[in-house]
């Protein structure tokens, strides 16, 4: 017996978050309990007087912290937990600095950590909060820690060789944590965004099966509808009588009413088979205004008992909820129906905020292979067969919880009562960090060079003595910008050069800078991380996963340096005010970078999700109302037609073979009927479906072209052999709808142009006309999203170009392997 | 509360109401009862207003009401009905499945595909008991 095809826990995104701030507690607990032994260690050596025995039990009750969130952090909301983390990160960083301020070397690290674990999982303005206060909180606590003595009383009393000790294992392993963290943020971009986007394909999908299956019942229906004009013609027509003498009489015609008798069954066959076929785009309707109803009829889908009840109360529901409902209904009473099943339970009701549907049911003989609950909101990328019930509540914002059991099982779809979801164009500051490209988040970042240029520059200036540190300072930062203005530049053409050599010229200078002073083990540290940050939106998770080791290997190298090469001692030989300037400076202008960088991070990564939320959200709407046109087209078309034969073929039965006049009438209407049930169903198939082939396609569009009401060119260029049927759909149907829109809109004398062409890797189309243009993007028309949203699940992009009076432009382009 | 006019002592066939916005349902609907010599046919509305005016007719005495129709369907029909003190006996047609709130409008339901005039002689037996 096979499990039910419903989604495990694996799906939910709501889970794979709580995991994520496990996973950053327990691998902080895992430092801090190895930090522990270590920092014993270090400071019984140390004679720090009063400093060293506090700080000994900081380290301790670090990791009793760090262990106390990580018990408890399964039971709490992961937006708790990451903001008692914070908390936790914030008291006892400055805990740490104050007893001993030489830490502020990497207590900002630590500070930067916390700050990018909630990427993407807390609200956009709360983040935006959260990133100001961490901000200003790392700021004051290196002014804090800079008040006082530079090395604090326990480093002051150490070892210059056990200060470097701290710096080599610290270093490293702060960066590798703080790594870790954006490795998994960068997941949760690629999952959420892949996830949505995968979402949508395979709702597109389903339907594209499901309209294939349309197609070819119809056919079918086709066939059997000639088939049975064939037999009403036969019986129409007279007994041979070419030898009789005189020519046919009334006797000639032979008794009708055995065939159409015979053909009756076949009628009623055709129209249960429709209404079956009508129920199959959209089951039938569940829920009405008036209380007290039943789901009664959606027991027939299934040979099993089906019982139900609709709420009193429920709430009238929009459209899209309501078709939804059903679909979602009779999927899980079909998906249900490879089990076992004894019988089943159907609820439907409401809360607050949700309608609910609820199912139980009850297998004959043990369970299915139960494969245990979960919750989705349709983003999960385990396989996933319900398809309308994951992906369209998905698209709605709603939850299906599943829980199947030995024997029995549960399934729970929660809706909103009434979806609403953010659209793009009201994201606002969201959408301004957003629309940011790579080259002026590159620039940006490359403020950190320009800031030592300056602080090296006002060193040369104003401390003489020190003029050689200077100018190294100086050199390092030109060679350092020059690389990074670079990438700047490459950006929008190669965006991973351009990362690439950002990196580089990061991972360069750090080890150049490195090897020259041992003051600046901080900044080399988020110097490293600034590549990291900027490079995410933009990474596949390979390319990423290299980008973070090379960092983290080269933060290792150049923490190791501090020990192994010669150095200037800024911090022995510099003036102490030159020292604080250069940490007060360059400690909060790191983290500002990065900081800024992991905000837009944030920014991308929601906008892209509420992007693809609401094209997946209008394909479910464009999916719903297409159903219920053809659901409408079925009904008032072919089916009315059958159920009037079906009349006819009575009455034919009960008339007298006598009766020529009325038999013929009736033989004529019956006819009809059949003919027009069978012109109905022609309708209903899709004009592209034939649609399949590059072949097909310019054969199309050149008939399109002739029969085009606005004056219509052609250029056609070379094509690839091979396409996807779906992108050749697509083009069909992106191109016709375009020049339809020209006859529609463009005014008279408009003339358009299409243009299909093959360019690297992608097929690409412009329809251009001459017409009045319009307002665009402020239209509001729903033609041209769906074209965009049609290309985007296929890989594909659309840009119109259009402003009143100066024609529109629609090109797009489509990807083929 | 208002009786069924079938309650009502008549003699002859029984007078029939047709309400279908599809016309040549409606008439291929006529023809077969007309075939029947337990019905005549009174006339065919193809609209809910001219429905409700024909349904008012008092030689009605059965009524057969479209689901799907322009203006609440045969649903509207039967809430106007229901105010009335005389009513004819109403039945809901549908090619469709039966609408979800056919129970709570308490009148009999038949597929417009099993429709025929032995169906229709049972059905008003049973209602005019």
């Amino acid at each position: 017996m096979r499990p039910p095809a419903f989604p495990s826990s694996r799906s939910s995104p709501e889970a794979v978050d709580h995991r994520l701030v496990e996973r950053f507690l327990f691998v902080s607990l895992i430092f801090a309990l190895v930090a522990v032994p270590g920092a014993v260690l270090v400071l019984a050596e140390i004679d720090g007087g009063w400093a060293k025995p506090t700080l000994q039990v900081l380290v301790v009750i670090n990791a009793l912290t760090l262990w106390w969130l990580w018990r408890t952090a399964a039971s709490r909301s992961v937006e708790e937990s990451v903001l008692r983390i914070m908390g936790a990160t914030a008291v006892l960083t400055f805990g740490f600095v104050a007893v001993e301020p030489w830490l502020i070397h990497f207590t900002p690290m630590v500070c930067l950590g916390s700050l990018l674990l909630p990427l993407g999982l807390v609200e956009p303005g709360r983040y935006r909060r959260l990133l100001i206060g961490g901000l200003v909180y790392i700021t004051s606590m290196t002014i804090f820690s800079r008040i006082g003595a530079i090395r604090g009383p326990v480093m002051e009393a150490a070892p210059t060789s056990t200060r470097d000790l701290v710096a080599v294992i610290n270093t490293p392993i702060l960066f590798v944590l703080v790594s870790w963290i954006l490795w998994q943020g960068h997941a949760a971009i690629v999952d959420r965004v892949d996830g949505i986007a995968e979402s949508q394909r395979r709702l597109v999908g389903a339907e594209e099966a499901g309209r294939r299956t349309i197609d070819a019942d119809s056919a079918d229906l086709r066939a059997r509808l000639a088939t049975a004009r064939g037999v009403v013609a036969e019986v129409g027509q007279p007994a041979d009588v070419s030898n009789r003498v005189g020519g046919p009489d009334r006797s000639d015609h032979p008794d009708h009413r055995l065939a159409v008798a015979e053909l009756m069954p076949s009628i009623r066959g055709m129209s249960a088979d429709l209404r079956r076929l009508s129920h199959g785009i959209m089951a039938p309707q569940l829920v009405g205004a008036a209380s007290g109803q039943t789901l009664a009829d959606l027991g027939g889908l299934v040979e099993w008992p089906v019982t139900s009840t609709i709420a009193a109360d429920l709430p009238d529901l929009p459209e899209v909820v309501d078709g939804t409902l059903r679909i979602c209904a009779a999927e899980l009473l079909r998906g249900l129906d490879s089990l076992d099943v004894a019988d089943a339970e159907l609820r439907l009701g409401s809360d607050a905020d949700h309608v609910v549907l609820a199912m139980t049911y009850r297998t004959l003989r043990g369970s299915p292979a139960a494969n245990g609950g979960g919750r989705t909101d349709g983003t999960g990328t385990a396989p996933i067969p319900a398809v309308h019930t994951l992906d369209r509540v998905g698209a709605l914002g709603g939850i299906v919880t599943t829980d199947h059991r030995e024997g029995r099982g549960a399934i729970e779809i929660r809706i909103p009562r009434r979806p609403t979801e953010v659209e793009p164009h009201a994201l606002g500051r969201l959408r301004t960090a957003a629309d940011r490209g790579l080259s002026s988040a590159l620039l940006r970042a490359s403020v950190f060079p320009v800031v030592g240029f300056l602080v090296g520059l006002a060193t040369w200036l104003f401390v003489l003595p020190y003029r050689d540190m200077a100018e190294v300072v100086v050199l390092v930062a030109v060679a350092y910008t020059g690389p990074c203005l670079a990438a700047v530049v490459v950006a929008r053409r190669a965006p991973r050069l351009a990362i690439w050599l950002f990196a580089t010229s990061h991972w360069v200078t750090a080890l150049a800078v490195a090897s020259q002073f041992t003051i600046i083990k901080f900044f080399v540290a988020a110097a490293l991380l600034i590549p990291v940050v900027a490079a995410m939106p933009y990474l596949s998770r390979g390319w990423y996963r290299s980008l973070v080791v090379v960092s983290a290997v080269v933060a290792a190298v150049t923490a190791a340096m501090t020990r192994l090469v010669d150095q200037l001692e800024i911090a022995g030989e510099s003036p102490q005010t030159v020292n604080k300037a250069i940490v007060i400076v360059l400690i909060p202008s790191a983290c500002a970078i990065v900081l800024a960088l992991a905000w837009r991070n944030h920014a991308a990564l929601v906008v892209r999700a509420v992007e693809l939320r609401a094209a997946r959200r209008r394909v479910v709407e464009a999916i719903e109302r297409v159903r219920r046109q053809i659901e409408r087209d079925l009904h008032d078309g072919a089916q009315q037609r059958l159920v009037s034969a079906t009349l006819r073929a009575q009455i034919l039965t009960r008339l007298e073979p006598d009766d020529r006049a009325r038999v013929e009438e009736n033989l004529r209407l019956l006819d009809e009927e059949l003919e027009t049930a069978e012109h109905a169903l022609s309708v209903l198939q899709r004009p592209g479906d034939t649609i399949a082939t590059t072949e097909t396609l310019v054969e199309r569009l050149n008939r399109l072209k002739a029969t085009s009401p606005v004056p219509l060119e052609l250029h056609v260029g070379r094509l690839p052999d091979r396409l996807a049927p779906e992108a050749v759909a697509a083009l069909w149907f992106c191109c016709s709808e375009a020049v339809g829109n020209v006859a529609k809109h463009a005014g008279d004398g408009a003339r358009a142009t299409i243009e299909l062409d093959a360019q690297v890797g992608s097929v690409r189309f412009r329809v251009v006309d001459d017409g009045q243009g319009f307002d665009w993007p402020s239209s509001s028309g729903r033609g041209l999203r769906n074209l965009a949203d049609r290309m985007g699940v296929l890989g594909g992009s659309l840009d119109v170009t259009s402003s009143a009076g100066r024609g529109t432009v629609v090109a797009g382009s489509i990807p083929f392997a | 509360m208002g009786a069924d006019r079938s309650t009502s002592e008549r003699v002859g066939p029984v007078g029939v109401a047709i309400v279908d916005d599809d016309r040549r349902y409606g008439t291929a609907l006529a023809d077969l009862i007309e075939l029947s010599d337990h019905f005549v046919v009174v006339g065919v509305a193809e609209g809910v207003e001219s429905g409700n005016t024909l349904l008012g007719n008092q030689a009605v005495q059965l009524g057969l009401v479209d689901v799907n129709m322009a203006g609440g369907g045969g649903q509207a029909i039967i809430r106007t009905c229901r105010t009335w003190s005389e009513r004819p006996t109403l039945v809901l047609i549908s090619a469709q499945a039966p609408p979800p709130d056919v129970e709570e409008l308490g009148v009999p339901f038949i597929a417009k595909d099993e429709l025929d005039t032995q169906l229709l002689w049972t059905l008003w037996r049973q209602s005019a008991r």
